[in-house]
C-alpha cells in the first residue's frame, strides 16, 4: 500500500506543475483522453506499425504536457501482464500472433493516456469534470470521499497490523491455520466497525461546519474557446492518426 | 494466472469495440438504477459512509488469509458490502473504487469500465447478495452467507471470461478448465471470508447488518443459488468450446456474420475488421456512446426535476 500511496502521490505531483495541457478544463481533457481511447481501441492490427500514428500523438502529448516520459513509460508497463497472458493463449490455440501483439500494443498505449491525463488534471478537478459532465453526484460524491478517507483508513489498517504483530512478538511461531484465520477475520470486522464509526463522526464534524451535501469548489471550472479548440485539435488527430494506421503497408 | 494476476480488472485495448460499447450500454443504466435504489436507503448525507466504507475495502484487501500450500488471499469485498450495506450501495461502492483504480493505478481500462463494473459491481453483487437474502432468515443462513461469496467471485469471473472470449481471444479447453479452477479456489476462499467476517461482524454490532424484510422460502433460495452455479457452469462449457460461439450463434438463428453486430469479434477477427470500414465501426462506437450519454442525461435531469417539484 506504501507503494501505491507513492503511485497516486506521484501523479498529484506531476498534475500540479503547469503546462498548456494543465491549463485545459478537465472535461475536455477527459473528452479528448475517450476520444483518443476509441481511436487506439479501433485501430486494426494490419501492419506491425499500425499504432505507430497514435503512439506519435500521445508522445506529442507527453512533451506538450511537460511530462517525464521516461518514467510513464515504465509505470505504463504494470498492466502487460494481462494482455500477454491472454495474447500467449489467444496465439497457442488458434496462431494469429497479429491478433495477439495488438492485445499487448493497445493495452500499453492505453494505459499511457490514463497517465497522461491524470499526470496534467489534479484528481479534485477531474472529479469535478466528470460531474460536469453528467456522472451522477451521488457517485461522484462517494469518489471524493473515498479518495479523502483513503489514506486515514489505510493507516488504520496498518497501525492494526503493527499492534497485532507486537501483542504476537513470535511468541507462538506455530499458530494453528484455525487461529490464524479467526485472528485475520477479526481485525477486518474491527476495521470494518472502525471504518463506520469513522464515517459517522467525519459526516457529523461535516455537517457541524455548514456541510449540505456538496463539495464547493473554490474555482469555477469555464470551459472556453481554448478549450473547444483544444478537444478539436485533439479529435483531428486521433482521426489523422487513425487514417495513417488502417494503410497497409 | 500467475501472483501479479490475481485481479480480473479487465484493461482497455483487449475488448472488441462492440462489447465493450454493449457492456457500457448496459452497465451506465445499471449503476443509475443502483444509484435511484440506494438513495431510498440512504439519506443524502449519508453518502461520506458509501465513500469511507470504499477505503475500507482499499484496506481490507491488503489483509492476507493464510490459505495453505505457502500461499494467501484476501477480501474482495463484493458480497461482504452488499450483504451489510444493501445491493445497490454495493454496487455504487464498488463502481468509485473500479474509477479509481483505472485512474490512479492503471487496474482496468476507462472504455473497459462498463464491462469492470457489470462483471464486478453488478453481476458480482447481486449473485453475491441473492443467495444471502434468500436464505437470510432459515437455519441454512451462514451457507447463504458463504454461497454469496462464491457465487459474487464466480458470476464475475465468467462474464469476464465470456467477454474475452466475445472480443475474440482464443482460449483452450485446458486454459478454461485451469483458470476455472483457479476462480474456484478464489471463490470458496471468498465464501470463507466473507462468512468469517460476516461473523466477526455481528459479534462486535448486529446493527451494522442489512436486515432483509420479506424474505421467500428456503427452496426459492436452493433455486436462485442452483441456477446461478448453472449459469456458470454454462458459461465456463460454451467458452471451452473449440467453435463454442459459433455453433451458439447457428443455434439460435444469427449465424449470418455480416449482419450481426456480434460476429465481429469471432476468432477469425481480422478478416471482418481488415476487410470492413473502420470508420463505420468507429463512428458506430463513438454515436452509441453519445446515445446513451443523452439517454442517461436526460432521464438523471428528468428524475431530478421530479423529485424536486
Amino acid at each position: 500500500m506504501r507503494d501505491r500511496a507513492g503511485k497516486s502521490l506521484r501523479l498529484e505531483e506531476w498534475a500540479r506543475r503547469d503546462s498548456i495541457l494543465h491549463r485545459r478544463d478537465a472535461r475536455g481533457k477527459i473528452l479528448a483522453a475517450v476520444v483518443f481511447l476509441i481511436g487506439v481501441s479501433t485501430t486494426p492490427p494490419s501492419s506491425p506499425f499500425a499504432f505507430l500514428p497514435v503512439a506519435v500523438v500521445l508522445a506529442c502529448g507527453l512533451l506538450i504536457g511537460r511530462l517525464p516520459a521516461g518514467e510513464i513509460l515504465l509505470r505504463g508497463l504494470v498492466i502487460v501482464p494481462f494482455p500477454l497472458f491472454f495474447g500467449l493463449v489467444s496465439w497457442l490455440e488458434n496462431g494469429n500472433a497479429g491478433f495477439a501483439s495488438a492485445l499487448v500494443t493497445r493495452s500499453y498505449i492505453s494505459a499511457l493516456t490514463v497517465l497522461l491525463l491524470m499526470g496534467v488534471t489534479p484528481l479534485p478537478d477531474l472529479l469535478r469534470g466528470l460531474r460536469g459532465l453528467g456522472v451522477p453526484a451521488v457517485l461522484v460524491m462517494v469518489l471524493q470521499s473515498l479518495v479523502r478517507y483513503l489514506q486515514l483508513i489505510v493507516d488504520h489498517a496498518m497501525r492494526m497490523r503493527r499492534a497485532a504483530s507486537c501483542r504476537d512478538a513470535g511468541v507462538f511461531p506455530r499458530r494453528s491455520r484455525q487461529s490464524l484465520w479467526r485472528r485475520a477475520s477479526g481485525a477486518l470486522a474491527v476495521l470494518f466497525g472502525r471504518s463506520y464509526l469513522r464515517a459517522q463522526g467525519v459526516h457529523r464534524a461535516m455537517v457541524a461546519r455548514g456541510f449540505q451535501g456538496d463539495f464547493v469548489s473554490p474555482r469555477p471550472a469555464t470551459f472556453a474557446a481554448a478549450d473547444w479548440l483544444f478537444l478539436a485539435v485533439v479529435s483531428t488527430a486521433v482521426v489523422l492518426a487513425r487514417i495513417a494506421g488502417s494503410v497497409r503497408t | 494466472m500467475g501472483g501479479k494476476m490475481k485481479s480480473m480488472h479487465i484493461p482497455d485495448g483487449i475488448l472488441s469495440v462492440p462489447v465493450w460499447a454493449s457492456l457500457n450500454a448496459a452497465a451506465i443504466p445499471g449503476v443509475g438504477l443502483a444509484i435511484h435504489r440506494a438513495k431510498k436507503g440512504i439519506s443524502e448525507g449519508q453518502v461520506p459512509l458509501l465513500g469511507v466504507m470504499g477505503a475500507f475495502v482499499f484496506a481490507a484487501q491488503r489483509m492476507n488469509f493464510p490459505v495453505g500450500f505457502g500461499t494467501s488471499g484476501h477480501l474482495l469485498g463484493g458480497a461482504l458490502l452488499a450483504m451489510t450495506l444493501g445491493p445497490g450501495s454495493a454496487t455504487i461502492i464498488l463502481t468509485s473504487i473500479l474509477i479509481l483504480q483505472a485512474l490512479l493505478f492503471q487496474d482496468g481500462g476507462l472504455l473497459a469500465l462498463g464491462a469492470n463494473t457489470a462483471n464486478m459491481a453488478l453481476i458480482g453483487v447481486w449473485a453475491g447478495y441473492l443467495p444471502f437474502r434468500l436464505l437470510s432468515n432459515s437455519n441454512l443462513r451462514t451457507l447463504g452467507v458463504f454461497a454469496g461469496g462464491l457465487l459474487s467471485v464466480l458470476a464475475s469471473a465468467a462474464a469476464a471470461i465470456l467477454e474475452l472470449r466475445l472480443s475474440g481471444v482464443a482460449m483452450s479447453p485446458a486454459v478454461i478448465g485451469i483458470s476455472s479452477g483457479v476462480f474456484l479456489v478464489t471463490a470458496i476462499m471468498e465464501g470463507l471470508i466473507t462468512v468469517a467476517v460476516l461473523q466477526a461482524v455481528e459479534r462486535l454490532n448486529p446493527g451494522w447488518l442489512q436486515a432483509p424484510r420479506g424474505v421467500p422460502g428456503r427452496s426459492a433460495g436452493l433455486l436462485v443459488t442452483a441456477a446461478l452455479l448453472m449459469m456458470v457452469a454454462g458459461v465456463l462449457y460454451i467458452s471451452a468450446l473449440p467453435d463454442g460461439f459459433e455453433s451458439l450463434a447457428a443455434k439460435i438463428g444469427v449465424a449470418s456474420r455480416d449482419q450481426i453486430v456480434w460476429a465481429a469479434p469471432m476468432p477469425d477477427y481480422e478478416i471482418p475488421f481488415l476487410a470492413g470500414d473502420w470508420s463505420r465501426k468507429a463512428f458506430a462506437g463513438l454515436g452509441g456512446l453519445v446515445v446513451i450519454y443523452g439517454i442517461c442525461l436526460t432521464v438523471g435531469r428528468l428524475l431530478v426535476r421530479q423529485r424536486s417539484a
